[in-house]
């Protein structure tokens, strides 16, 4: 089976600076013992040292944690790009759009299963039997659930589909209420 | 082989019976990279999957299922997933409606097994 070709996450990456401080002949990032010394010099006669870059201090940090974010989503994404699977492989991490996209696809099938059912219900071809709509489309029907989904599988890949059956109407109950404490 | 395991008392209060599962996606075989907690809900007909494992594990709807809570109230057409719903290593074979709350684990699930509530001990056998 061929491999998909990652799609890139929409996320912004930015750049960790590689200089804590502006050009300053006191204060310049580098690990030697002059450094620190200055610094604790500062930080024992004064607080400008921690004053002067706390913002600065707090701008890196938020880029550091974005960055260690986004390299944990990408060797997320990178570990399931190993995987080999048919032909829907963009529902890795899927964009907005293509949760959109799902969604629409989805409700067009129950639409469609909807307007087409009193119809169903009174042809005896189809009456108590599974149908399976893809697309918006009366596709298949038949009893075999099973064989019903593999057969639409084989013929349009893993997509969206509904196999329901003709005439089942289940509505299910999800009960277990959560009950708000206040300390 | 029948497994303990305590209730959970950090995310539920009273504690109840939860444990930490992974799914399956039937299709491709794709599993979660970490383990989520599950509730088991005797009250649930169904096992409810959030959207986000459905996301995660590139899962396609099957069928679509009407969803109505403890008071009644409808909450319109949900897709209905196969997966399987891993639970100590042993996978079970489900049709989970898809959820934007918990993740519970429906009578459909717990009505294949032994399933052992001790109150007092809190902890349950599965």
């Amino acid at each position: 089976m061929q491999k998909q070709k990652l799609q890139n996450p929409t996320i912004d990456t930015p750049k960790l600076e590689t200089s804590f401080f502006e050009p300053d002949p006191y204060v310049e990032l580098k690990a030697t013992d002059h450094f620190i010394e200055l610094s604790k010099l500062e930080l024992e006669e004064s607080k400008s040292f921690a004053d002067a870059y706390l913002k600065k201090f707090e701008e890196v940090f938020k880029l550091a944690v974005q960055e260690a974010l986004t390299r944990g989503l990408e060797s997320v994404l990178l570990e399931r790009s190993k995987i080999d699977t048919a032909k829907s492989l963009e529902t890795l991490i899927p964009s907005s759009d293509e949760q959109m996209s799902k969604r629409e696809e989805f409700e067009r099938n129950v639409a469609a299963f909807k307007a087409m059912e009193k119809d169903l219900e009174n042809d005896p071809k189809f009456r108590g039997k599974f149908v399976v709509l893809y697309k918006g489309q009366l596709v298949d029907s038949g009893t075999d659930r099973a064989k019903l989904l593999s057969e639409a599988y084989r013929k349009y890949g893993y997509v969206s589909l509904i196999v329901h059956k003709v005439g089942e109407r289940r509505v299910m109950r999800a009960y277990s209420p959560r009950y708000m404490r206040h300390a | 082989m029948p497994n303990t395991h305590p209730f959970d008392g950090i995310h539920f209060n009273p504690p109840a019976a939860a444990l930490k599962v992974n799914v399956a996606n039937q299709i491709t075989g794709q599993t979660l990279k970490d383990d989520v907690l599950a509730l088991i809900d005797s009250g649930a007909d169904l096992t409810n999957l959030p959207v986000e494992v459905a996301m995660n594990l590139g899962l396609q709807p099957v069928d679509f299922i009407e969803v109505g809570d403890y008071s009644g109230k409808s909450h319109g057409d949900k897709p209905v997933y196969d997966v399987n719903i891993i639970i100590d290593s042993i996978p079970f074979n489900v049709q989970a409606a898809e959820t934007e709350g918990e993740f519970l684990i429906g009578r459909d699930l717990t009505n294949s097994v032994k399933l052992v509530l001790d109150g007092p001990k809190f902890e349950f056998t599965l």
